[in-house]
Order: C-alpha cells, then sequence, then structure tokens
C-alpha cells in the first residue's frame, strides 16, 4: 500500500479525522472487600456499564491546530485512545486517514505520531541520537533523508549540541524538545499531544509553543493537542473542541468560544482616592474584587458603556483596563453552567 | 487487594521450597544409584525439608534497603527520629518471618504428602529445642552481617553488585545449596570454621543431632562469629556515620 | 502481500539490531555497572555448578549418565538460561511496570509488532559472560563423547527448541502482571523451577520427568541436546521438542492478544 496519498473513504471527503456516533463503553467490575467476596466474585461479578463517550461527531481538516478541552473524565483522552488505536470503539466509526486506527496497520502507525506529555519515549541512559537511530530502524527510514531531518529539527528546537549527551543529562525543557524531535522524524501527517507542556519553565514553554506552530505551518502536519494549561491553546489552536460528558460541547474558535460562553468584560477601574462606589451597581454589572484605589468589575457586554459613563462619577480616574475573561474562567463558566 | 497481594507472596515461598525439593530429588536418586554418602536418606530428607525455613528465618535482606537508603540521603531522616535507625529494619524483618513462616509450613506439609516416599525426619525433641536457640543466634548473626555489608556504602558508591555475589557465595558456604557434610571430606573440615555455615548448616545439623565436632563446640564456634561479626558491624556502622555526618550528606 | 511481510521481517530485524547497539554503547558508558553484571552472571553459573560437581564427585554414574556429561547438561541449561537473562529477561522483569504505568501505549503506537517489542526491546550485553561460561562447561563435559553430525545437529535443534520453550513459559508468566494487580514474584517462581534443568530428566521421578518436559520444559534444553550429542539422534525427541514449539508459540501469541484486549478496556 502506498504510504503517500491520503486514501479517500467515500463521505469522508479528505478529513484528517472523520469520528462518527462515536461511542466508547467501559466496563469496570466492582469486587467486593474481603476473601470470601473475591470467592464470591470468581461465581458472579458485578459488571458496572460506564459510557465514556456518547455519540460523538468529530472531524478535523488537513493542516488544522485543533485543541481538545474538557475535564478529567470528560472523555478526551479516551477520544485520543481511539484516535491513535489504543482503544476500540463499543459502537460507530472513527477513520484517521482514512485508517481505521484500532487495526494499528503499518501504513496508519507510520502517519502518525502521538507525545503522551509525561511519559519519556527516549532512554534515559543513552544520547537522543542513540535512540533516534532505534526509530530509524522502526520506522524505515531513509538514512539520507534521516540525517537531514534530524539537523533541521534540531536547529529549529535549540538542541543541536545536546544530540548526543546522555538523557538522563538533560534539562527537562531539553528533554521534552528532543521527545518532540523524536515524534516528527519520520514526517507524521497527524501529531497528538498530550499536555506538551507540563511542567516546563517560561522560556522551554515559549518555545516548544513555537515549534510546533512552526512544524503546522510549514508541513502542514494536523495537530490535536490536550493541554490544561490554557495560555497552550488560545496561543496555538485554530480550532477548539469542548468535550463534556462523552460529547462534542462546542466546537469553534477561541474567540467565539470566548464570545459565546461570556459575554462579560472584566474592567480594571483606578481612582486617585479611594472611590465613592455607589450602593446600587448598574444593571448587569457586579464587583469581583477591591484593592485600595482601584476596583474591578464584571459587566455584561451591553452594560460596559453605561458603566463607563457612571464610573466617572465615583472618582477621579487615573487608569482603565478592559478586557475579555481568559479561557480559564471561561472554561470554568462553561463546565460549572451544566 | 490484599488477596493478591497474599498470592504473591505464597509464590515466593512457593520458589524458595523448590530447590531444595529439586536437590532432594536429585540426592535420593544418588543413593538409589548406590553413591558413598556419609549420611543415609533420611538425613538429606529431613536437611533438605528443614534448608527453605531455616533460610528464611535466619536471612536478613536489610543489606540493599540500608545500602540504599545510605546513598540516597534517605537515612538522615530516620537518624533524626529519636530510636535507632535499624529498628524499622528489626520490627520489618521479624513481621515478615511470622508471615512468611505461616505460609511455608503448610508448603512444606504437603510436600512431605506428595513426594514418592514418606520422608521419615531424624531428631528428638531436645534437638530441636536446641535447633531454636541455634537459629534464633544465627540470625542476629545475621542480622549483623548485612548491616555490616550495608555499612561498606558510606565509602563505596555502588555497592548492590556486590551484595547480589555475596548473596550467591552464601547460598554455597552457609550450605543451603548443598549440604557442607557432602563436600569432599578436606573442603567440609575447612568450611566448617567459616562464619556462614552458622546461617543455616548449623542450626539443621543441631536439629538432626549430627554436628561435625560436637554440639557444644558448634555453639561455642557460633558464639565466637557472633562476637566477631556483632563488634565488626558496630565498628563499620559507627566509623561510617561519623564519615557521612563530616560529609554532610 | 509476501513481499510486504518480508519487509516487515527486515525491519523488525534492524530495529533489533538498531537496540542491540544501543544497548551496547550504553554499557560501554556504565563501564563499572557492565563489569558487575558480568561478574554477577558468572559468579551465578560458578555457584550453579557446585551443587553438580558435588554430586559428580560423590557418584561415579547416576541414571545413566557419568558425572562429566552431568556438567555438560548443567552447561547446556546455564548456556540457555544465560541468553534468556541477555536477550529477554530484562524485558520481562520490566512488563508489570509497563502494565502499571501505562507505558504499553507507548508501546502500541508504534509500527511494530507489540508483543515483538515488549519481548525484546531490551539486551544485557554484559550478561553474555553467562553464556561463555555454559559454553565452557558443555565443552568440557563432552570432552571425551565422539558426537555424530546428526547428532550435532539434533542437539543445536535442541538448545533452540529449548530456549524457545523456556522464553514462552517465563512470558505467559510475567503476562500476568496484566490479570493481577501484582504478581513480581512470579519471576522468583519460574526461575527457580527452571533449575531443575540443572539436572537431567532420568533422575527426578516420573511425575516431576514429564513436568519437566511438557510443563516447565527445561528438559527439553539440557538433557535433551546432551542425549543427542552423546547417544545420537532420536526421531521421537525432534517430533516432541518441535511439536511444544509450535504449540507454545501459539499459545503466547494467544495470551498476548486476550491480555491486550484486557489491558485496553481496563485503561481509561
Amino acid at each position: 500500500m502506498s504510504t503517500k496519498g491520503v486514501p479517500t473513504g467515500g463521505s469522508d471527503g479528505g478529513g484528517v479525522i472523520v469520528a462518527q456516533q462515536l461511542i466508547k463503553d467501559y466496563r469496570r467490575s466492582r469486587q467486593r472487600p474481603g476473601l470470601l467476596g473475591a470467592l464470591r466474585g470468581l461465581v458472579s461479578r458485578d459488571v458496572e456499564e460506564h459510557r465514556a463517550l456518547d455519540r460523538l461527531d468529530l472531524r478535523v481538516e488537513p493542516g488544522e491546530f485543533v485543541g481538545l478541552l474538557g475535564r478529567n473524565g470528560a472523555g478526551k483522552t479516551t477520544t485520543i485512545k481511539l484516535c491513535c488505536g489504543l482503544l476500540r470503539p463499543s459502537a460507530g466509526e472513527v477513520r484517521v486517514l482514512g485508517h481505521q486506527p484500532w487495526r494499528r496497520e503499518f501504513a496508519f502507525l507510520r502517519r502518525i505520531a502521538v507525545v503522551l506529555g509525561n511519559k519519556a519515549m527516549l532512554w534515559w541512559d543513552v544520547s537522543p541520537m542513540d535512540s533516534y537511530l532505534v526509530h530509524r530502524a522502526m520506522y524505515d527510514l531513509d538514512h539520507d533523508d534521516f540525517a537531514r531531518r534530524v539537523a533541521g529539527l534540531a536547529e529549529l528546537l535549540d538542541v543541536t549540541t545536546v544530540l548526543d549527551v546522555p538523557v538522563r543529562q538533560l534539562s527537562l525543557g531539553q528533554r521534552m524538545k528532543c521527545e518532540l524531535l523524536a515524534a516528527l522524524l519520520h514526517r507524521p501527517e497527524v501529531l497528538f499531544l498530550d499536555e506538551p507542556t507540563i511542567g516546563l519553565d517560561v522560556v522551554s514553554t515559549a518555545a516548544v509553543r513555537e515549534f510546533l506552530a512552526e512544524v503546522n505551518r510549514r508541513d502542514r502536519t494536523t495537530i490535536v493537542l490536550t493541554s490544561h494549561d490554557m495560555d497552550d491553546v488560545e496561543q496555538l489552536c485554530d480550532r477548539v473542541l469542548l468535550v463534556d460528558d462523552g460529547r462534542l460541547g462546542y466546537d469553534g474558535t477561541v474567540a467565539d468560544l470566548v464570545a459565546r460562553t461570556s459575554p462579560d468584560k472584566e474592567l480594571r477601574l483606578t481612582f486617585r482616592h479611594p472611590p465613592q462606589l455607589p450602593a446600587v451597581w448598574p444593571r448587569g454589572t457586579r464587583m469581583v474584587g477591591r484593592e485600595g484605589t482601584s476596583v474591578e468589575l464584571r459587566a455584561e457586554r451591553d452594560a460596559v458603556p453605561a458603566l463607563l459613563g457612571a464610573a466617572a462619577g465615583w472618582g477621579e480616574l487615573v487608569d482603565l483596563d478592559v478586557g475579555d475573561a481568559d479561557l480559564d474562567q471561561v472554561m470554568r463558566d462553561v463546565l460549572a453552567g451544566r | 487487594m490484599t488477596f493478591v497481594y497474599r498470592g504473591d507472596f505464597l509464590m515466593l515461598q512457593l520458589a524458595t521450597v523448590l530447590v531444595p525439593v529439586i536437590s532432594l530429588l536429585v540426592w535420593r536418586a544418588a543413593v538409589a544409584a548406590g553413591a558413598d554418602l556419609p549420611v543415609d536418606q533420611s538425613y538429606l530428607d529431613s536437611y533438605f525439608l528443614a534448608v527453605s525455613v531455616v533460610s528464611m528465618a535466619t536471612a536478613s535482606w536489610t543489606a540493599p534497603f540500608l545500602s540504599t537508603s545510605i546513598r540516597n540521603g534517605e537515612l538522615s531522616r530516620s537518624l533524626l527520629r529519636p530510636a535507632s535507625p535499624h529498628l524499622d529494619g528489626y520490627a520489618n524483618n521479624l513481621g515478615e518471618k511470622v508471615v512468611k513462616l505461616a505460609l511455608l509450613v503448610p508448603i512444606i506439609v504437603v510436600v512431605v504428602l506428595v513426594l514418592p516416599e514418606t520422608p521419615r525426619v531424624v531428631g528428638d525433641p531436645r534437638h530441636w529445642a536446641l535447633a531454636v536457640v541455634a537459629v534464633v543466634v544465627a540470625a542476629v548473626i545475621a542480622h549483623c552481617f548485612e548491616i555490616a555489608c550495608a555499612s561498606l556504602a558510606f565509602w563505596f558508591s555502588d555497592v548492590n553488585g556486590f551484595l547480589v555475589a555475596l548473596e550467591l557465595i552464601k547460598g554455597v558456604l552457609s550450605g543451603a545449596v548443598v549440604p557442607l557434610v557432602l563436600m569432599p571430606p578436606a573442603l567440609a573440615t575447612a568450611l566448617s570454621w567459616q562464619p556462614f555455615r552458622f546461617f543455616v548448616s548449623f542450626p539443621i545439623e543441631v536439629a538432626t543431632g549430627q554436628v561435625a565436632g560436637g554440639v557444644a563446640f558448634g555453639f561455642a564456634q557460633q558464639l565466637g562469629w557472633l562476637l566477631v561479626v556483632g563488634g565488626l558491624s558496630v565498628l563499620l556502622w559507627r566509623t561510617g556515620l561519623r564519615r557521612y555526618a563530616a560529609s554532610g550528606a | 502481500m509476501s513481499a510486504t511481510r518480508r519487509g516487515t521481517l527486515a525491519r523488525h530485524l534492524r530495529t533489533w539490531r538498531a537496540v542491540l547497539v544501543q544497548a551496547v554503547r550504553r554499557d560501554a558508558q556504565f563501564r563499572a555497572q557492565a563489569w558487575t553484571t558480568g561478574l554477577v552472571a558468572l559468579a551465578r553459573i560458578v555457584v550453579g555448578v557446585i551443587p553438580v560437581l558435588v554430586l559428580g564427585a560423590r557418584t561415579p554414574e547416576i541414571g545413566g549418565w557419568t558425572a562429566r556429561q552431568l556438567i555438560a547438561v548443567a552447561g547446556c541449561y546455564q548456556l540457555v538460561q544465560s541468553l534468556l537473562e541477555v536477550f529477554v529477561a530484562p524485558n520481562l522483569l520490566r512488563l508489570s511496570g509497563y502494565v502499571r504505568t501505562g507505558e504499553l501505549d507507548g508501546v502500541l503506537i508504534r509500527p511494530v509488532d507489540p508483543q515483538w517489542f515488549c519481548t525484546f526491546r531490551w539486551v544485557q550485553p554484559a550478561a553474555l559472560t553467562g553464556t561463555l561460561a555454559g559454553v565452557a562447561l558443555v565443552v568440557v563435559g563432552l570432552g571425551d563423547s565422539h558426537p555424530t553430525p546428526g547428532g550435532v545437529a539434533q542437539a543445536v535443534l535442541a538448545l533452540l527448541c529449548g530456549t524457545v520453550l523456556l522464553a514462552a513459559v517465563w512470558t505467559n508468566a510475567a503476562y500476568l502482571a496484566f490479570w493481577f494487580s501484582s504478581a513480581d514474584f512470579v519471576h522468583d517462581l519460574v526461575l527457580e523451577a527452571f533449575t531443575a534443568g540443572r539436572y537431567p530428566v532420568s533422575l527426578f521421578p516420573t511425575a516431576v520427568r514429564t513436568l519437566m518436559i511438557f510443563v516447565v520444559p527445561v528438559g527439553v534444553a539440557s538433557t535433551y541436546p546432551v542425549q543427542a550429542l552423546t547417544r545420537g539422534p532420536s526421531a521421537g525427541q525432534v517430533v516432541i521438542m518441535v511439536g511444544l514449539g509450535v504449540v507454545a508459540v501459539l499459545v503466547t501469541r494467544l495470551h498476548w492478544r486476550l491480555a491486550v484486549r484486557r489491558y485496553a478496556s481496563a485503561s481509561s
């Protein structure tokens, strides 16, 4: 089978990831306590069905950078695992690059890459380069192309000088960069990232983000990312998918998500002297915090102009800051509202 | 969870019984082939049935843990506590032995029942009582020995390989692998003087009433080794600890 | 189809060569640790052969075996045992960790056969000292016999089948990690059971002898090769060991499938 052309399934229409009515049930057997319970468990077992995904529809186009968000246990890990073939759907269908992932064919696995945030793929005791050579054999890479690829990615990630240093001597940031390099050696068309910046310092986080954006832009690699760091999602993803209770709760841009779920604006007003605040706030406004001469308010979008007019009467205004609630806050609101 | 855990422990005890049972069967074959041995089959049966219990009861398995805690600095924490840092080791050791014994004894009973020719166990109750004393002394020597070995970690960075090799050699010299009495005569005499004999072989010799050199002399030797090994462990531990404190690890 | 399959095989062999190179480079870097591994493997063999030497010294002949042939049997056992220690053991000992921490996910997303990868990924080249010692024991033990070419061929086949069989038994035992939350001591149990292979099967009662061929087939790995070398080939043994080998590989394959299915449904 050719690994170059994208196989086109009838109704896929070229979508990189297409999930239809995807259902995943887990069976958990409850264990009764004690020896007697264990023995009884041999005869009959309390089996509990848990639906992790409930008729999920999903579609990701080539070259997209998608953020997958959701609470713990909402189904985002299950979604990722179904997409890279670690799990088999209970019902419904998922196709990635035209393949059914759970079949785990070489032609499929060869075209994807998965970086599981805190699980190292590189061997601690040897240099990254020694591990890359194993990848070269495993993915059947051409020697010259491999050498060029390593050099190019290493330069982009600024790890050229550490490729022959044992991994255990590298900093966390360097290690993560080397992991990313390993994941991209075989030019995957889809990259699944689970918490790529977890535990990294600010500088490394920025470098990793910049690199991922570059890979997405230059190689047109489709990237699906889950992260607890909302800044990752805000800065990188064109599109976010919010999985909640096993369903797709939201699908759209970050800006739209912010606008739709939280029309509120956050205002920070600073006065020269402690202000005379009104006993009754204007409609659609509430105070979030107060500190010395400044007040923090949250107001519905439409209420802002009126609020600003009124604020002039509370004291001499010296500074004004207006912004959208950040994604962290939005997520909290969305999830609490359910 | 605990059920599963115990299953795992049971497997470990089965493993410890397996090698002596294999040896027992092999030496029975040797007796049947007319081998010229200084002891009879009932002695061999008793020896190999007892060896797993005595090995377990006198084993200490403290050294790897202690040396690791010296190396990674965890020792500092237990030094802060008001009790001796070895107290944990003793308590853990004793508790584990009780659990292991409870699993080991039924296994040995099953072995006795399953063996094609039911073994005749030698020795009378007085010998057995003395043997218990020998086991207790052996356990103390073995524990001191482990502390002495672990103390080497104060000076050397990696002693685990040494500990594994020592464990292997100890198996032979203590008589856990082959009864020392079966060794070539000249070698057997030499082996009767070394400390490891008193870890496993000597208590079983006492139980079977066939002590090379006599019971009283044997106990005198065992106590002698207790003093030597005990003194050595105190010396190594104390000087090592002083070094540890000085380096501020 | 067959072309793809050949390509797959070649790729797996190249991958194996790459992990081997990696392991050698690692040992070259941690020389002290490699020496320790090598010396401990050697010590294990020396200690293991002592009971056989004592037995031989006490009995000129036992169950139709001379003292020197006993050494050859022990040598074959050590040879096979140390091959397992070099190529298989470091993998099987890691397996329960893979399952517990979910690291197996990192294997399942690779374009290689995951069972193969979980069995051969890690190599411990320094323990090859034990293999050399095993060969030396076989040579010493067989110094005065004159094997036929057919005997030699069958001995090699027996060593091969024996290695596969013991690896399969141990692997299946290691897969218990998929079914039980703690079964680490199963390795101790299996390894101690293997030590019966130091002695010829004919020294044991009939029931144990059957176990040593059909359940924990150490007899195939140690008694069969020496029998082939000293007494010539036997068609019956060839049938038994090849048949057992095929069954063992199929069972191990099936067990892996079931185990991974359980792993996938248990993780979330």
